[in-house]
């Protein structure tokens, strides 16, 4: 070790003076062969014998110097200065290679770099929190509905409470919107309602100020608030005595106790941070085990396994699922934070498009191996006369790899600019769902992968050509060029399969991209159940301040959409508490019984999704009402209940009967009977790409709630009617704020995002890798008939028919395609149920798609294949002849 | 070019270390010379066993010369002229006595060996 670093500093020495170490040993050895040579003239020699049996005696001088030059320095590092310069030249000479090699790998590098920048931002990088991988998020399994992300039960976070030996601290919290005002513009804010544990889950995330007090959380104690970082700065300047300031929130007067570090707590959308105010002994509706209307957080105990805090809680769940009726088919699921933050379904999105780019680097790197192998053979006259010359065959290919490695440090970083631009339209253009985008940077870590996939694309594009080039027999390149015929046998069985193997990997990805195009199309061809045109959507709040009682909320809802109304350009408006394609809303789902009917186990009872809405509601989106009526004004808190069913949800609970005049009641919930005076058909309530589930609809004037969605059908575009829509809404109230404004078709396209978005990417990458193949195939094919212009000048001399010619080009092009396409349906059908999660409506094995591909392919290749195979057709025997 | 040197390293090479460990005690036991006294020396001592290139001792000395073991410096020779001195160095006498010593251990344990081999009928 220690003589290794001794002569390590004796070559840095060695390396800055060469030249006057070179001059001290020539004259070394000059002094010694002339003392030698003295001293055969003394024992008789002639002068000239003397020299000659001294520089004998003294061996080559030339190759000691250059040991000597080896040992003194870093020659192998010189000699690859010298290879790189000279790599430099040759592609200089050759600017269109060059040009098209770099273009190539740039493009797979910096198709890499940036879906790599996303993985690494949104699957890679720990969460901003502290000691963020023990931050869970503990949901409840329904079976039923094959989600395990559900809310949760107050009882369940009290057991999870208990279990101090597995959770540091557990929290409930409920989110929800409140309305700022005060100082400044009323604004609607993200609100979380958190239990004083919350703080404790996320660790001493408080920048100024304190906590809520467990007795802060008692009904009725003062109202405090702590606001975060980010509405701290954003509304109040980042003031520091602010902490004792009033606020009112949603028209209620709140002590501001505390202010969030940044970014130290989640759901990060959560703005402002109020106590969650339950008194769970007096409320036993809340102790319910089948009422699931909280969310969890928890931080396991240091030293506490995510898997061993599932299995205790997996036990638990279990027992209660088998006591309480209402549990039936449900249990506990333990979701580490950031896997819950991103989804099973985003992670999958992004492994697949990563595998994508990953294949689009594998096409671009074995076309410029392609690429090498023509030029190698190309140069097979030079490398075999070096190589009869004595040059080992190792230094020929080191200097074909300096080549190559040229071609991808230039690829590189063609790659790493192409890579930065692309990054921000995929940021830019990427569905505004996702989350941390704003974590997803070209940073250290992407440059480092950057670099890997250099040193990839080197050896995987470098490393057999320098090989094949440089390993050339000279006997066997004399021969071969003797016979005239075609040259390079062994390379062009090579190249062979490197098109064969290009088309088998552009077959695969364009499955993909097949795949998500007919999934994509289904999708669009679903119908919501409405015309979504001309129709707008806002929420709006009323304050629990002015608006104290139920029959006061209804009247101001009532007042809000008959003034819209009147507004010119209106055809109607209505109000609801959640609006159809997940457009935003509560959603409530609630079990239903039918008169008489006894009460049965969870697992068999009828489910449907719970809407409050205005009058008008159906004829606004434009549902047809089936059987029955719609709500009227007469629908009153004072008149019988009542309730309008969908027609799903009447098959299934009145299979043969006229449901008009039953009564049914929402069991564990409301409990009150209402009359069904209406049937209505099915929509897509919850999202699109979901089944359609059953609905109930109850008048706003018999449940009222403080929070609607207001929708408005208008003439024309609903956009342009906007300012006229604020005036009418502030003629009722002028604090109220608007929030969500949206029209139905933003919500369509919104749900429609992410495949789109995916789809998007999978396509450029298939047509990237599509036309990455044709340039292939048609360079390979080219190449081909080039080397045997001669042969088929002989044949043609010799009778053969141009169409005998054709036959045999385009026959070996078909040979190549065939086996290319047969190894690329083989392994599409392997690697495409790996998106199976991404696929809506189509299997991953979808025949239809594999034969276009598969033709699509065949097509192009053939196409490559048939320009060089008409060449063939011209060649002019006589002329080519000639040139023998 | 490249295969001759090639062959000419495969020859030095068994040479190297021994050859290394003479030059070593040649300048250890004569005190300061130049490459061709080494040769001369080595030439003398080997009387004729050892067919080596001269020129190969000067790569010795430069390993030696790495490994801090000798130094050089320019004077002028016997017959006036200027010429390269090398001189073995403390840690040069130190390496010197070390490599000696597990020399002659090896040399005896293989003499031993090859006696004993010998002796089987």
């Amino acid at each position: 070790m220690i003589s290794g670093l001794r002569v390590f500093a004796a070559k840095l020495r060695g390396s800055f003076d060469k030249s006057r170490q070179d001059g001290d040993l020539d004259q070394e050895m000059r002094e010694h062969l002339a003392l030698l040579a003295e001293r055969f003239v003394g024992r008789g020699m002639t002068p000239d014998e003397a020299a000659y049996a001294a520089r004998r005696q003294f061996g080559n001088g030339l190759v000691l110097r250059e040991t000597m030059n080896e040992m003194r320095t870093f020659a192998a590092l010189e000699r690859l200065g010298k290879d790189l310069r000279y790599g430099a030249r040759l592609l200089a000479r050759n600017p269109r290679f060059a040009a098209v090699a770099f273009l190539t790998l740039g493009l797979g590098i910096g198709v890499n770099t940036a879906i790599f920048s996303l993985v690494e931002g949104l699957l890679l990088k720990p969460l901003p929190y502290r000691h963020a991988d023990r931050l869970v998020v503990p949901a409840t399994i329904f079976q039923r509905f094959n989600s395990d992300r559900g809310s949760v039960a107050y009882a369940d976070i009290l057991d999870w409470k208990a279990q101090s030996d597995l959770f540091a601290a557990v929290s409930a919290y409920s989110p929800g919107d409140v309305d700022v005002t005060g100082e400044g513009e009323p604004e609607r804010v993200h609100v979380l309602a958190v239990d004083a544990d919350y703080f404790r889950v996320f660790e001493r995330p408080l920048l100024i100020g304190r906590s809520f007090a467990a007795e802060e959380t008692l009904p009725g104690a003062s109202r405090v608030a702590v606001l975060s970082y980010a509405l701290w700065l954003r509304r109040y300047g980042g003031d520091r005595h602010i902490l004792g300031r009033r606020l009112e929130l949603n028209g209620l007067p709140c002590e501001v106790i505390g202010i969030t570090q940044q970014r130290s707590t989640w759901p990060s959308e959560g703005e402002l941070l109020v106590p969650l105010r339950i008194a769970p002994l007096k409320d036993k509706d809340l102790l319910r085990r089948d009422n699931h209307i909280f969310q969890a957080l928890a931080r396991l105990k240091r030293g506490v396994s995510l898997q061993g805090a599932q299995a205790r809680l997996t036990v638990m769940g279990e027992g209660i699922a088998h006591q309480e009726t209402g549990r039936a088919g449900t249990n506990w699921k333990l979701h580490p934070l950031a896997a819950y933050i991103i989804g099973p379904t985003l992670r999958q999105t992004l492994l697949v498009l990563f595998g994508a780019a990953l294949f689009v680097l594998l096409i671009a790197c074995v076309n410029v191996a392609n690429l090498l192998l023509v030029r190698g053979a190309a140069r097979e006259k030079e490398v075999a006369i070096r190589n009869a010359l004595g040059a080992g065959w190792n230094r020929l290919a080191a200097q074909f790899m300096a080549e190559s490695l040229l071609l991808s440090a230039g690829g590189g970083l063609a790659g790493i600019l192409g890579g930065y631009w692309s990054l921000k339209g995929l940021i830019r253009f990427a569905p505004t769902d996702v989350p941390w985008l704003d974590r997803v940077h070209m940073d250290l870590g992407v440059m480092a992968f950057a670099a890997v996939l250099c040193l990839a694309t080197l050896v995987l594009a470098g490393v057999v050509p320098a090989i094949q080039a440089a390993r050339l027999e000279p006997v066997e390149f004399l021969r071969e060029a003797n016979r005239t015929s075609s040259g390079g046998r062994r390379s062009s069985r090579l190249r062979g399969l490197l098109v064969i193997s290009e088309l088998a990997l552009a077959i695969v990805l364009l499955t993909g991209a097949g795949l998500l195009i007919r999934s994509f199309s289904r999708m669009q061809r679903i119908d919501p159940g409405f015309p979504t045109r001309n129709l707008l959507t806002l929420q709006i709040s009323l304050p629990r301040a002015r608006y104290e009682t139920k029959p006061q909320i209804a009247a101001g809802f009532d007042q809000v959409t008959s003034a819209i109304r009147r507004i010119p350009g209106v055809l109607s408006a209505s109000a609801t508490s959640s609006l159809p394609v997940g457009g935003g809303g509560f959603y409530l789902g609630r079990v239903f019984l039918r008169e008489g009917q006894p009460e049965p186990p969870a697992t068999t009872d009828t489910q449907a999704a719970w809407s409050v809405i205005q009058p008008e509601y159906f004829s606004t989106l434009g549902i047809r009402v089936l059987q029955g009526r719609q709500f009227t004004d007469h629908d009153t808190q004072q008149s019988p209940p009542v309730v309008i069913i969908s027609r799903s949800m009447a098959r299934q609970m009145f299979p043969d009967q006229n449901p008009l005049g039953r009564r049914i009641r929402s069991w564990r919930d409301e409990n009150l009977y209402r009359e069904i005076v209406g049937v209505v058909d099915d929509l897509h309530y919850d999202s699109l790409t979901e089944k359609i589930g059953n609905n109930v609809y109850v008048p706003h004037q018999q449940d009222t709630w403080g929070t609607l969605a207001v929708l408005v059908r208008t003439t024309g575009d609903p956009k342009a009617l906007l300012p006229s829509l604020r005036r009418q809404i502030a003629s009722v109230d002028k604090r109220l704020a608007i929030a969500e404004v949206k029209t139905m078709d933003q919500i369509v396209a919104a749900e429609l995002a992410r495949p789109r978005f995916s789809m998007f990417l999978l396509v450029i990458f298939g047509a990237t890798a599509l036309i990455l193949a044709a340039i292939g195939t048609y360079g390979v094919m080219a190449y081909n008939v080039e080397q045997r212009v001669r042969e088929i000048g002989i044949r043609m001399a010799l009778g053969a028919a141009r169409a005998d010619v054709l036959k045999m080009v385009a026959g070996g092009a078909a040979r190549l395609a065939g086996a290319g396409v047969l190894g690329g349906i083989a392994g599409a059908a392997a690697l495409t149920r790996l998106m199976r999660t991404l696929l809506f409506g189509v299997s991953p094995t979808d025949v239809q798609t594999f034969v276009l591909v598969a033709a699509l392919l065949t097509l192009v290749a053939l196409a490559a294949a048939y320009l060089p195979a008409r060449r063939a057709t011209r060649v002019d025997p006589t002329v080519t002849l000639r040139t023998e | 070019m490249t295969k001759g040197r090639q062959t000419d390293l495969q020859k030095s090479e068994v040479l190297q270390g021994t050859l290394d460990l003479m030059v070593l005690k040649t300048l250890e036991a004569l005190g300061p010379l130049h490459g061709y006294g080494v040769a001369r020396r080595l030439e003398q001592l080997s009387e004729d066993v050892l067919q080596l290139n001269e020129g190969t001792v000067y790569t010795s000395l430069l390993r030696l010369q790495h490994q801090g073991w000798i130094s050089a410096h320019w004077g002028t020779s016997e017959n006036n002229r200027k010429a390269k001195f090398y001189q073995i160095t403390r840690s040069g006498r130190k390496q010197l006595a070390r490599e000696t010593a597990s020399w002659e251990r090896i040399s005896g344990v293989i003499g031993r060996v090859l006696r004993l081999a010998g002796d089987e009928p």
